[in-house]
């Protein structure tokens, strides 16, 4: 299990993350939600360890990540970022093969790999393309490529993914794609996944626990059916919405409305004094 | 899109690719080596080169003059030592520190390393001469390698401290204050050379634009090590320096520790630099260059990049060098002015060219 447990983080006596604590579980998806400068991509910063948080602590299978060494970090857990800018005109499978940066494999089990998981990132046939020439969907399928590299070896322990907004830049079919895979992942090879998500819909459909977060703060965490409810959407968000439910789906659909929050004052001012 | 389908742009993670190319340019820069050798005032075969060469290795090879022998392997060879040295130094700190700052302008100069330099030699030459009644003479002599030494690694190291962070090296304000400490350096040049008399302001002129000339073996003992160790141990972070090209936050997820590979790198590239202009002057272009021809030839990965920098900068300074001594002889053009002549139009004509076919730097 990946756990932060009552973790704060402040830049210049702002308190960026306040008290906030959240568990990744192998096997589930755990989807990150939240509006604009709610802390849930510092959450991930500290759960990447890119900053150390200045409370709580955050555990790997039950280790302090802090004892944890930058490649056996890097053989526990991959990230996915948003985008990746590459300063080198390295082709697609050469940055594929970065993901094998950790592993002292040999360059041809590297390749071998490298191959089977482009195949599945739909990003084979663009092996040879440098990166900077392809589009920006193109880019992630080849990032996505190279962190399943990363974690492609079976490890002892349980072994994580943690995304920051990977479909932002893609377009629907893209960001099935990636999701799908990522998915298949979780539920065939015990992959925790935490994920920062802007689609609610989008993660309505993947993940199995939701955490929302609203200034800094936990909002409500817990499994997907019991935190997709009208209320905690419009209270973290501060937005009217409506959920509808398909015929055979207990996923509802989160239907929004084409206003700006300012005109819906009543609910605008409901959430402020609630707060 | 045709973009990228040159075979020279495909990828080059094959070993055997790799070890053919760096093979090829170790035979040119031997046939280099071996050309700059037999040109001079005194012409000496490839033959007797050989011989002689032999010989000191204590061979019993008949038909050695002793002069051809004098020249050979008290003028010649050392300055050719330390010219490939020098060379190889500022290819691969070049390439290592454009990698590691993300960065295709970034040359070992911009961290301060050559004003840092400068600046010390310049006050050595003109407030030198006041201070040589004091000194012994082989004290004089080693002044001024000294001093532009320790005036390159302070530069480098103030300009490091500015950018050290709580957690992180910030390598954007490195290079901003590299930038900032090489015009204050340039700066309390100009205040020095003020002060400074004709004789002075020439051997200055003439060291800031590069010199190989007076390379003796007691002169390059030492400070030949001090090159060359650093920038073999450069190549070691190749792997790293690949995984920096994704992003830093991304070579660390990727398990690389990129605080301790930013300054072994910065530390090992002041090192090689630093003692590269100690013994030969500012010579300008090569660090820039060079890593930039060879990519364009035959893609970024540093496994390859980093050997073949080091090489090309060494083949760049052997002929440069053999064309400084040779084109005025019996006098001698400062060499920054042939290596930066030679290099640029080359350089220009490769960007055109990797315009024209849309390939990414």
């Amino acid at each position: 299990m990946y756990q932060a447990k009552n973790i704060s983080y402040s830049i210049d006596r702002m308190k960026i993350l306040n008290q906030v604590s959240v568990a990744v579980f192998p096997g589930k998806f755990t989807a990150i939600v939240g509006p604009n400068g709610a802390g849930k991509s510092t959450l991930l910063k500290a759960l990447c360890r890119d900053i150390i948080p200045n409370e709580g602590e955050i555990t790997i299978n039950n280790q302090a990540i802090s004892t944890y060494t930058s490649k056996e970090l890097a053989l526990t857990r991959a990230v996915l970022p948003q985008k990746t800018h590459l300063s080198l005109a390295f082709t697609a499978e050469e940055v594929v093969m970065l993901g094998r940066t950790p592993h002292s494999t040999s360059n041809q089990q590297n390749k071998a790999i490298a191959h089977e998981v482009m195949r599945e990132a739909d990003v084979y046939h663009l092996k040879a393309r440098v990166y900077q020439t392809l589009s920006g969907g193109e880019q992630q399928r080849v990032n996505l490529a190279r962190v399943l590299a990363q974690l492609h070896d079976q490890q002892e322990h349980p072994t994580y993914l943690l995304l920051d907004e990977p479909t932002s830049s893609l377009d629907i079919a893209q960001q099935h794609g990636l999701l799908d895979i990522v998915r298949q992942r979780c539920v065939e090879r015990g992959y925790g996944v935490a994920a920062v998500v802007h689609d609610l819909n989008l993660a309505a459909q993947y993940a199995d626990y939701f955490l929302f977060m609203k200034n800094g703060e936990e909002v409500g965490q817990g499994p997907s059916q019991l935190m997709l409810r009208k209320e905690m959407i419009e209270h973290t968000f501060s937005y009217p919405v409506e959920l509808i439910y398909g015929e055979n789906s207990d996923i509802p659909m989160i239907y929004t409305k084409g206003s700006t929050p300012f005109e819906n004052t009543s609910l605008l001012n409901e959430t402020i004094n609630s707060r | 899109m045709q973009v990228a389908t040159l075979p020279a742009m495909k990828a080059k993670s094959n070993l055997t690719t790799n070890t053919a190319i760096l093979g090829s340019l170790v035979a040119l820069l031997v046939c280099t080596m071996f050309i700059s050798l037999r040109v001079g005032a005194l012409g000496i075969s490839v033959g007797q080169i050989v011989n002689i060469l032999l010989h000191n290795l204590g061979l019993d090879v008949a038909d050695v003059s002793s002069r051809d022998s004098a020249v050979l392997l008290s003028i010649r060879l050392p300055r050719l030592v330390l010219g490939v040295a020098v060379g190889g130094a500022l290819g691969i700190s070049g390439a290592a520190l454009q990698g590691l700052f993300r960065n295709p302008l970034v040359e070992p100069g911009i961290i301060g390393i050559s004003n840092g330099a400068a600046l010390m030699a310049v006050v050595v030459l003109v407030f030198g001469p006041t201070f040589a009644a004091f000194l012994t003479p082989d004290l004089t002599t080693w002044l001024l390698p000294v001093a532009a030494f320790s005036g390159s690694l302070a530069a480098t190291y103030i300009a490091y401290q500015f950018s050290k962070g709580a957690h992180q090296t910030d390598v954007t304000i490195l290079i901003l204050a590299g930038v900032a400490i090489t015009a204050l350096c340039a700066a309390l040049m100009g205040i020095v050379i003020f002060h400074s008399n004709e004789t002075a302001l020439r051997s200055f002129t003439f060291w800031s634009m590069g010199d190989l000339s007076g390379a003796s073996w007691d002169k390059i003992g030492f400070a030949i090590w001090l090159i060359v160790l650093p920038a073999v141990a450069l190549i070691g972070q190749c792997q790293s320096l690949n995984a920096i090209a994704l992003g830093e936050s991304e070579a660390r997820h990727l398990g690389v520790e990129v605080e301790k590979i930013k300054h072994r790198i910065i530390l090992l590239s002041a090192l090689a630099v630093g003692a590269s202009v100690a013994m030969a002057g500012a010579i300008g272009f090569i660090g820039l260059v060079v890593p930039h021809i060879l990519r364009m030839a035959f893609g970024p990965d540093h496994k390859l990049i980093l050997p073949a920098s080091a090489i090309g900068g060494a083949i760049l300074l052997t002929v440069a060098d053999m064309i400084a001594r040779t084109i005025v002889a019996p006098t001698e053009l400062p060499i920054g002015i042939i290596t930066a002549l030679m290099g640029t139009p080359f350089f220009i004509w490769m960007l055109a060219s990797a315009r024209k076919k849309r390939i990414q730097i």
